[in-house]
């Protein structure tokens, strides 16, 4: 049956052509094969070719077949022989049968032919939709979304698309994809897509709002609710008339409305993942800090009670007294941490820039490790024409405190500590490096981590020195990295730019020799 | 007939840091009138007259340098700010606005009585119309009126800015002076915001009078705020 079916109904006039030359075809076939006296074979004949052209070309020209067949027969077959008129009634009744014959093929092969060509389109609709629904599968973005199907829709349907999505308190719209090559008049009007968003219904083409012939908005609905406006131009609308073109326009509109929406559950999933994981970091932060501030806290207490008894030697209220003093100093640097540790992260740190001599802000911090240093070597190597820096005097000491600390902390107490400092093209370079162990292979980045303490290590800190450290270079737009030295130890690198020269230091009083 | 104890006045709300004053100035000979708040800080001052006054830049009734300007309006003993850490500016506000000196929170005993010392030095000395020609301060000694600089038995050549300069910080010996302060000194007021000189001079005098300028004897420098000669070496 599908071969006999052509895929597209051939141009009428070849259709007439064809359905007349079969009349004369049979003529032909049935006056050389039977010739004129066989009545019945001939009907059989010409019946044959009406059914042909009714299978093949419809309505029109089978009825043409018909009646030529009808006037062929009578004129070649029923007596009197080569005339119209016909003697014997009976005759008519088959010139009936005949048309008849032609009109219910005819009809029946035109519904199979309709049936087939839905069937076909349909096909090939859900091919279109299956690849577009492929497509969008993979795509990430809601941008990426929008291009597949400003393309689908193009190839499908001819239709010019534009995506407008909600802001983030989803009250207004903005324009993620305008249509391509638009005109700017043609582009989609927000206050109609901001309706359409509003009210959840279209909006454009022959609805009651907003009516155009070209211009249509579709609100793009999902399962839990709105996602989109889809602004919708085509430069055909009789296309649009179709109500399989609107189906299928309404098909396309659902594909990318659920595309959209799972990349915003996406999107959620993802957040809800990110804020667990900072609640669990909050958490066991809180419980390492809480057990970094309860320990000294505790000895105090217990140090402090323990004095109040009056049963005590001088010896033993003097060692109880020294560590209370201690504990309150490492609760004073916990806690200034956790400050400054706070107070860069909340941003609250205003950078202070000041053309500074390096060697003043390194004798600053010098000075404030005096006690913890006890003694330990500190070479310091800073050229003596080493220009004036852009820094700020505290944060640049509380960083340098810091690393000295951080040396002091976990190095031998006989290493010695050294400071350098270099000029390069475009900022200061200095260097604070140890003698100690090193840092592990792996670790150089997570060592500037807060609350990362080697191997876990219950220093005399929370592990937050270092990420201090470079909280304080970034708000200089600097840079601080750790490397092994050659021969054993640490180097930690500060890099801080240097823009523009300091104000020329004249000399506002004459310079001389005394 | 014995000297009177100095009489010092504290200005702060807190009950237990009063206690903790209380305890270590009374101990070390230290009469003292205590206040709770800017208010009764103010009251206490007039009519006490006190010789120092310790007060808290974080009160509840009214800001500390607003108390310290008032204080200023006639009284002249020396005032000691207590501030928190973190609050350069404040620190130099008050000292700009007449504060003498500052303690951070927490400091220890040892350090406020040697603030307190420095500072009741000065207002003696200030008293005194002429101060003696030669100050000292370790191995570094000056002669004001014959203008020469000395770090041990070695004599040192400045230049009139590095002079100026050191004899101001050792005329101030032990208390911490702003920039702008040390600017309006040395070059002038209108050189108050040139911090820039003041550094490279601080820079050249550091080269000159200390062993290792990069870990100075006398001349430190407080971040932020300004310098100080330190005395008690």
């Amino acid at each position: 049956m599908k071969a006999l079916l052509p895929r597209r109904i051939p141009g009428p006039r070849l259709a007439y052509l064809a359905a007349g030359s079969s009349a004369l075809l049979a003529t032909a076939i049935s006056w050389a094969a039977f010739g004129p006296r066989k009545l019945a074979d001939a009907v059989m004949v010409y019946l044959l070719g009406i059914v042909l052209v009714s299978l093949r070309f419809g309505y029109g020209p089978s009825l043409l077949a018909a009646v030529l067949s009808v006037l062929c027969f009578d004129f070649f077959f029923i007596p009197p022989l080569y005339t119209f008129a016909i003697q014997d009634l009976s005759h008519v009744v088959t010139f009936g049968v005949m048309c008849l014959v032609a009109l219910v093929i005819s009809g029946l092969t035109e519904r199979v032919r309709a049936q087939a060509d839905a069937a076909e389109q349909r096909e090939q609709r859900t091919a279109a939709l299956y690849a577009l629904s492929r497509e969008l599968a993979a795509a990430k973005r809601v941008e990426d979304i929008a291009e597949i199907a400003a393309r689908h829709l193009f190839d499908a349907l001819g239709l010019h698309i534009g995506l407008l999505v909600p802001t983030s308190d989803r009250s207004k719209l903005s324009l993620l994809v305008a249509p391509k090559g638009d005109p700017a008049g043609d582009q989609p009007e927000e206050v109609v897509a901001q309706w359409v968003w509003d009210h959840e219904r279209p909006a454009g083409f022959d609805g009651d709002v907003f009516a155009s012939s070209l211009k249509g908005y579709l609100p793009l609905l999902a399962s839990r609710g709105r996602v989109a406006v889809l602004s919708v131009r085509t430069d055909q609308p009789a296309r649009l008339q179709i109500p399989e073109n609107r189906e299928y326009l309404a098909a396309f509109a659902n594909q990318i409305a659920s595309a959209i929406e799972r990349t915003e559950l996406a999107d959620e999933a993802q957040r809800a993942q990110l804020q667990m994981e900072t609640e669990q970091m909050r958490s066991s932060l809180l419980s390492s800090v809480s057990h970094d501030l309860r320990t000294p806290l505790a000895v105090v207490t217990g140090a402090a009670s323990s004095l109040l008894e009056d049963a005590i030697d001088v010896d033993t209220r003097r060692e109880l007294t020294e560590t209370i003093l201690q504990e309150a100093q490492r609760l004073n640097r916990l806690v200034r941490n956790l400050l400054d540790m706070t107070r860069l992260e909340a941003g609250a740190v205003l950078v202070n820039k000041e053309w500074l001599p390096l060697e003043e802000v390194v004798g600053a911090a010098l000075d404030r490790v005096e006690d913890v240093l006890a003694g330990r070597q500190v070479v310091t190597d800073l050229p003596a024409d080493l220009p004036l820096v852009p820094v700020d005097a505290v944060l640049v000491q509380q960083l340098l405190v810091n690393l000295l600390e951080n040396a002091l902390k976990y190095t031998p107490a006989e290493s010695p500590l050294e400071i350098r400092a270099r000029m390069h093209a475009g900022g200061v370079e200095m260097v604070v490096a140890d003698r100690g162990p090193g840092i592990p292979p792996g670790e150089e980045q997570r060592i500037f981590d807060k609350f990362y303490r080697i191997g876990g290590a219950r220093g005399g800190g929370v592990g937050l020195g270092l990420a201090i450290c470079k909280g304080i270079v970034r708000a200089h737009g600097g840079q601080i990295f750790v490397m092994n030295r050659p021969g054993g130890g640490a180097e930690f690198h500060i890099y801080l730019p240097v823009d523009g020269a300091p104000l020329a230091p004249e000399a506002p009083d004459p310079i001389e020799e005394m | 007939m014995t000297e009177v104890p100095p009489l010092l006045l504290v200005v702060e709300d807190d009950t237990q840091m009063r206690k903790f004053l209380r305890a270590s100035l009374t101990s070390h000979g230290y009469r003292l009138v205590e206040a709770v708040n800017g208010a009764e800080g103010l009251t206490q001052a007039a009519s006490y007259n006190p010789d120092l006054i310790l007060l808290d830049l974080g009160l509840p009734d009214m800001d500390g340098l607003v108390v310290t300007q008032r204080l200023r309006e006639w009284a002249s003993a020396p005032i000691i700010v207590i501030s928190a850490r973190g609050q350069e500016n404040d620190k130099i506000h008050a000292l700009d606005s007449g504060a003498d000196d500052y303690l951070t929170k927490p400091f220890g005993t040892g350090e406020l009585l040697a603030r307190i010392r420095v500072a009741l030095r000065h207002s003696a000395r200030s008293r005194q119309e002429r101060s003696e020609p030669i100050l000292t301060v370790g191995e570094l000694s000056i002669d004001l009126d014959k203008r020469s600089v000395h770090v041990g038995e070695r004599e040192v050549h400045l230049t009139p800015i590095e002079y100026k300069l050191l004899a101001t910080l050792l005329k101030n010996a032990g208390k911490v002076l702003t920039h702008r302060q040390l600017l309006k000194e040395v070059w002038g007021p209108g050189y108050a915001n040139n911090t820039q000189y003041l550094r490279v001079y601080m820079v050249q005098l550091r080269h000159k009078l200390e062993q290792d300028a990069t870990r100075p004897r006398y001349l430190v420098t407080e971040p932020g705020v300004g310098y100080r000669l330190r005395s008690d070496t």
